[in-house]
């Protein structure tokens, strides 16, 4: 009968395992390398994994909502290649801009839109759009690359730093963070969102609109794309209908990392934001010590099972605890 | 894809060349404005160099060949920077860098392993690649850690996996780590520029190896004619349609990428020019990435068009599923090819492929060394070097599959060992 | 005379053809408890699922609150009125907290952007002081017991000024303790004027607590009669009260020797429960819902463990481990829940009935032998009578019936020598009851013994030899064949346990 809180160390574990699992992982790292803490690295590492990040702030919501979402990298692959192909035709950046982020936010809307009335699952859905959003990615560009020369374009997503010193990728991964923050923990949104994650039903019976929500989450999401597809543009430099192939799938993963419960009702954004350093500092780390990707890859599989493993038997621990 | 695409476009060639003179002898550049594509290749399509592996193992070979008889030399001319540029940009693919090193041209006589220069101190360098696991990665790698091992020099090595962000942050980690110089081949050819601009800020040089950058700056670069590996498949269709005395009336129907990338383009172009004085002669793409694709392609096309001229695989993957759909259907199609996987080396063997174009990545690993050791040397080198594209027929397959595979033998890998 | 609070006029509700409601009438006074008593299927839910919005009733159907006319579209509208439904299956976000659960469906708490989380807790720690509760507004829902999630099942419809507050069967699944806790809480409740209706089997609570009580019987209104003027058996006769129609049908069959005897077995949920079966008996297993008889069988036939007890079959000690080895030693389970474990629905009735013995079907290299399979298949479907024209149909587009017959046909090929048999005709129309229970006349005939786990009262008692009534995970006794009455069932099953 005693319930609420027990704040004891598996408690104190679950809570911060995504931290814990993170300072592991620098410590290691940095007695490997000593490279590996010097700030000029740990900006670039932040700055290669600013796009994971957007993309993972709109799947933790996806996610928290109980719904899948694998047409991310393909919205973002799109996203470069259309503001390329509208840049090289003489319109100007702001309009440009805005014309990606508003097809971006469609595209979201999309997904929610069949998902609902055609009343398929949505992995099914963005599985379809996935390929339907790229494959038009492929026809516009042609499959080529398009280059972007646009410098103040450049300069905001890509190879410009905030007084010199912080990369403006990192600076937008920061200011989203905090955006979603604030979205996921402190409005109606971001509550109801958990709730229809957690039990539909529940939610139909408070009286939410559930497909309202639904359409809303996919937009924001769909928004989340595209800003990691305008700094995937502006890293590379151009448009490319390959970007992103993986992005979705390592959105997911840090989601699930920093503790997302795929089947929704569950998530934070600070587990999010921690699940994509962790991703992060792999790739980085393991790059500095010579690592090829697949190793890389490798590594990141483990981490991912070890994580959710933990997660699942640590939960389990709390349940017995509290039976007994 | 395009990323995969250069993967299939190289297939391992090897012309074992030397670099005749030493960096110190450079001319003056001359300006060039002319295409690049100089090379007398079909010097080396007569006779390729003995094979040198015979009695040795794989990996030892290279010191022994340095006394081998060159029987072709093979100029290399001065690199500018407008070379590269202007070469794409008869392509219309847009390319934009610029190539500090100016140096001269040099006489490299062929039939040898590319010597290389001493270091002046144990170098670090790091080796970027887009990927080492296919096998023309793979080749680039051995033979890159060989020719390191070689001279002493410390190599660091990048595996990118096709991944332009993941090779970008492990240049960045290079800088911060101080390596003394970066050969790079980029996965993107546009994303590498941020990489390529961190090195010059951090006055580290570059030479890029496989298909050059085509954004940011680089001091050298070693890559491949790839229109003329495109005209010499060309030749060898036509040569063979020519011999059986066919009438120049017909389709040829050849496997390229299902978009536009460099290399795809270039090879096109020096294939198409080939066919150009035959006004009815019409060549019709199949499209496709994996070799089924070309497969299913293909058979779709011999059942339509039973009385096709020939056909032509652009890369390895085009050519292996052609080369599986004319076999099943018992057409005795000619195909020609450009690429040499093991399996399309097979094929000329066994008489499916009439021939293909081919190149080295050990030679270019090797030549790539070469340029970066002799830069950290304070030598000044040629901007551009090219490899040595040869047609591999069914005259030479086996010995070129020798100098391509470190002295593997075609009949083991037939044997299946 | 004030308005009621809550008036229904002839309520009736029919799906598919089947009526399942019929002209109920009924008025609910401000601040009473009013009960709904009845057999399973006897319409309770359909009555409840209609006053809280969820189905529509037939035409001619009034719901009247406060003596307003109200239509009920949404599962939002009865709540806008003041009417609060807490289901067995309670509808909270486990992964929120109580906090936030109890303010969840108060739209008008949601005014602007920002959640008002300060606002929330005080709101939640307000009603759950009110109910005398110590739950934490800022406890993880998913963290707490069953009896304190229905605590704030109430807290989340007191908070919203309920008028009228529904409990289907609030304390059928929370321990003896937590139930008197409920109970009163309710009296708190009704006492601030709120208007309970409740829903239970369990009369002692009833008597308890119960102002009025009406009874439901197939659909029908029986009665509305005060708690004081009404005795237990009274009620019991009432909610039983049919005739034992001639669907059932008895074998008569000499019972044989012993093949089963069970001696204080124990689990996690049920514990020492004793008996024996015959050789060619049918044994039922009496109880309300959530008496754990179920779990009984599921432990005889290795499904959940066994803590405690012994086992003899055919005279041999037992020990059940897996339903592999239950099966090996001449068990079948056909189980309450045909479509979770009872059949595949989406294939076809061949494969279902090959489920169990492809194993005993395979030729060379383990290759499965269709012909003789179709062969099998093709006699059970003569021998049960599974009206279907081709096998090749997926199970799903059979009657209820007919699927149970699969159901039960798939195990009869590996010859069983005892049938677990749950709730044998649930779901199914009288026609196809009188069948399945012609089958097992012809099985037990055949020697075959019978554990059967039943809800209906009446086919208990026609058809067993014996009847064991259990009640709360304990065994209220075994009625032996010459004294089987459906009340003496009823009063064992409901009395609550010591």
């Amino acid at each position: 009968m005693k319930s609420t809180k027990r704040p004891n160390f598996v408690q104190f574990f679950i809570k911060y395992r995504t931290i814990l699992i993170l300072i592991v992982l620098v410590v290691v790292f940095t007695c490997l390398n000593p490279i590996f803490l010097n700030s000029k690295n740990v900006l670039n590492m932040l700055k290669r994994m600013s796009y994971v990040a957007l993309t993972a702030y709109g799947i933790t919501f996806i996610m928290t909502m109980g719904e899948l979402d694998l047409s991310g990298g393909s919205m973002a692959a799109l996203v470069g290649v259309v503001l390329g192909t509208l840049l090289n035709r003489k319109v100007g950046l702001a309009p440009a801009l805005l014309i990606v982020m508003a097809m971006a936010v469609a595209g979201g809307v999309f997904n929610a839109l069949v998902s609902i009335y055609g009343r398929i699952n949505s992995f099914l859905v963005t599985l379809a759009t996935m390929n339907i959003f790229r494959g038009i990615a492929m026809i516009i560009s042609n499959g080529r690359t398009i280059p972007i020369k646009n410098s103040t374009f450049a300069f905001i997503f890509g190879n410009g730093s905030l007084l010199g010193i912080v990369p403006m990728p990192v600076v937008i991964m920061v200011v989203f963070f905090l955006i979603s923050f604030f979205l996921y923990h402190k409005t109606k949104l971001g509550f109801y969102t958990k709730c229809i994650g957690g039990n539909v039903e529940a939610a139909k019976v408070a009286g939410v609109n559930v497909n309202k929500y639904k359409i809303v989450v996919n937009a924001l999401a769909g928004f989340a794309y595209g800003l990691a597809g305008l700094i995937l543009a502006g890293l590379m430099n151009g448009g490319m209908s390959d970007l992103g192939e993986t992005l979705s799938m390592d959105a997911i993963a840090a989601s699930v990392l920093g503790g997302t419960a795929i089947a929704g009702g569950i998530g934070s954004m600070w587990g999010t934001i921690g699940g994509v350093l962790i991703m992060g500092s792999l790739n980085g780390g393991m790059s500095l010590l010579g690592a090829q990707s697949h190793h890389q890859m490798l590594v990141k599989g483990l981490v991912i099972i070890f994580a959710v493993y933990l997660d699942n038997v640590l939960k389990d621990r709390t349940v017995v605890t509290k039976d007994h | 894809m395009k990323k995969r695409l250069s993967a299939l476009l190289m297939c391992v060639v090897m012309v074992m060349a030397m670099v005749g003179c030493g960096s110190g002898e450079e001319e003056k550049k001359t300006d060039g404005t002319e295409a690049p594509a100089v090379k007398e290749t079909k010097a080396a399509e007569t006779k390729a160099p003995e094979t040198k592996a015979e009695e040795t193992k794989a990996a030892e070979t290279k010191a022994a060949s340095a006394g081998k008889n060159p029987n072709f030399e093979y100029v290399v001319e001065a690199g500018t920077a407008s070379d590269v540029n202007d070469y794409y940009a008869q392509y219309d693919i847009e390319c934009d860098i610029t190539i500090r090193q100016q140096g001269g041209s040099v006489n490299w006589l062929g039939g040898g392993d590319v010597p290389l220069p001493e270091p002046k101190e144990k170098y670090t360098i790091g080796f970027a690649a887009y990927t080492t696991v296919d096998e023309v990665g793979a080749m680039y790698l051995e033979g890159m850690q060989a020719a390191a091992k070689e001279i002493g020099i410390e190599l660091l090595v990048n595996d990118a996996n096709w991944d332009q962000n993941v090779q970008n942050q492990a240049i960045e980690q290079w800088i911060l780590q101080g390596v003394d110089g970066v050969i790079l081949s980029p996965c993107d050819f546009y994303g590498i520029k941020d990489a390529l601009d961190a090195l010059e800020e951090a006055n580290i040089p570059v030479v890029s190896y496989d298909a050059p950058p085509n954004a940011g700056n680089v001091d050298a670069v070693v890559m491949y004619d790839a229109v003329e590996q495109g005209r010499l498949a060309g030749e060898a269709l036509l040569k063979a349609l020519q011999d059986s005395n066919t009438e120049m009336k017909g389709n040829i129907y050849y496997g390229t990428l299902p978009f536009k990338h460099p290399n795809a383009q270039t090879r096109e172009y020096g294939f198409f020019s080939v066919f150009e004085e035959y006004p009815d002669v019409k060549i019709e793409a199949i499209t496709g990435e994996a070799p089924e694709e070309f497969y299913s392609g293909m058979e779709g096309k011999i059942q339509a068009d039973p009385d096709m001229l020939g056909a032509w695989g652009l890369f390895s993957s085009a050519t292996y599923g052609m080369m599986q759909a004319i076999a099943a259907s018992d057409s005795g199609i000619l195909l020609s090819s450009v690429d040499n996987d093991r399996v399309i080396l097979e094929g000329i063997y066994n008489g499916s492929v009439l021939g293909s174009t081919g190149y080295s990545a050990i030679e270019g690993s090797r030549l790539a060394l070469m340029q970066m050791v002799n830069i950290l040397n304070g030598e000044e080198v040629p901007g551009i070097i090219y490899q040595t594209n040869t047609f591999v027929t069914k005259d030479n397959v086996e010995t070129m599959f020798e100098e391509y595979y470190g002295g593997a033998t075609l009949a083991d890998f037939i044997a299946g060992n | 005379m004030a308005q009621y609070i809550l008036e229904l006029k002839n309520i009736g509700k029919t799906f598919s053809g089947v009526n399942v409601l019929r002209g109920v009438n009924l008025q609910f006074e401000k601040g009473e408890v009013h009960v709904l008593l009845g057999e399973n299927g006897a319409g309770k839910s359909t009555l409840i699922k209609i006053i809280s919005g969820y189905h529509h009733p037939d035409k001619g159907g009034e719901i009247y609150v406060e003596g307003n006319r109200k239509e009920f579209a949404s599962p939002k509208q009865p709540k806008d009125a003041g009417i609060h439904t807490i289901y067995q299956e309670l509808t909270l976000c486990k992964d929120m907290t109580v906090a936030e659960n109890i303010v969840i469906d108060k739209q008008e708490r949601f005014k602007g952007f920002m959640l008002k989380e300060k606002q929330f807790r005080e709101i939640a720690a307000e009603v759950l002081e009110r109910l005398g509760s110590d739950i934490s507004p800022d406890a993880m829902v998913r963290n707490l017991s069953i009896a304190e999630q229905q605590i704030v099942e109430i807290g989340k419809a007191l908070s919203a000024s309920a008028k009228v507050i529904i409990m289907d069967e609030p304390t059928s699944s929370i321990s003896h303790k937590d139930s008197e806790r409920l109970l009163e809480i309710v009296k708190q409740l009704r006492d601030e004027g709120v208007t309970i209706i409740y829903i239970s089997h369990r009369l002692q609570e009833i008597a308890e607590i119960a102002d009025r009580i009406t009874i439901l019987r197939d659909g029908n209104q029986i009665d509305t009669v005060k708690n004081e003027s009404v005795t237990e058996e009274q009620l019991i006769a009432m909610m039983v009260g049919r005739k034992i129609e001639d669907a059932y049908t008895k074998a008569e069959v000499e019972l044989g020797e012993v093949v089963l005897k069970v001696e204080n077995l124990c689990s996690d949920v049920f514990k020492d429960i004793s008996f024996e079966v015959h050789k060619g008996e049918i044994f039922g297993f009496g109880g309300l819902v959530g008496s754990k008889r179920t779990e009984v069988l599921e432990t005889l036939f290795g499904v959940r463990p066994m803590t405690g007890g012994k086992i003899w079959l055919f005279g041999e000690g037992y020990v059940p481990t897996t339903p592999e080895q239950a099966i090996k030693k001449g068990m079948a389970f056909v189980t309450e829940d045909r479509k979770k474990t009872g059949l595949v629905l989406c294939l076809p009735i061949l494969d279902n009935l090959s489920m169990l013995n492809a194993k005993r079907h395979t030729k060379f290299a383990g290759l499965l032998d269709f012909k003789g399979l179709k062969r099998m298949a093709q006699g059970q479907r003569e021998a049960l009578n599974i009206r279907i024209s081709t096998m090749n149909l997926p199970v799903q587009t059979l009657s209820g019936g007919n699927q149970q017959k699969v159901a039960l046909g798939k195990w009869l090929d590996i010859k069983p020598k005892i049938i677990l048999f749950d709730e044998p005709t649930r779901g199914i129309d009288i026609g196809a009851k009188a069948e399945i229970y012609k089958i097992m006349a012809g099985l037990v005939k055949e020697g075959v013994s019978i554990i059967m786990v039943s809800s209906e009262l009446a086919e208990l008692v026609s058809v067993a030899d014996n009847i064991l009534v259990m009640n709360s995970g304990l065994m209220r006794g075994i009625i032996g064949r010459d004294e089987i009455s459906q009340e003496l069932v009823m009063s064992l099953a409901t009395t609550a346990g010591i």
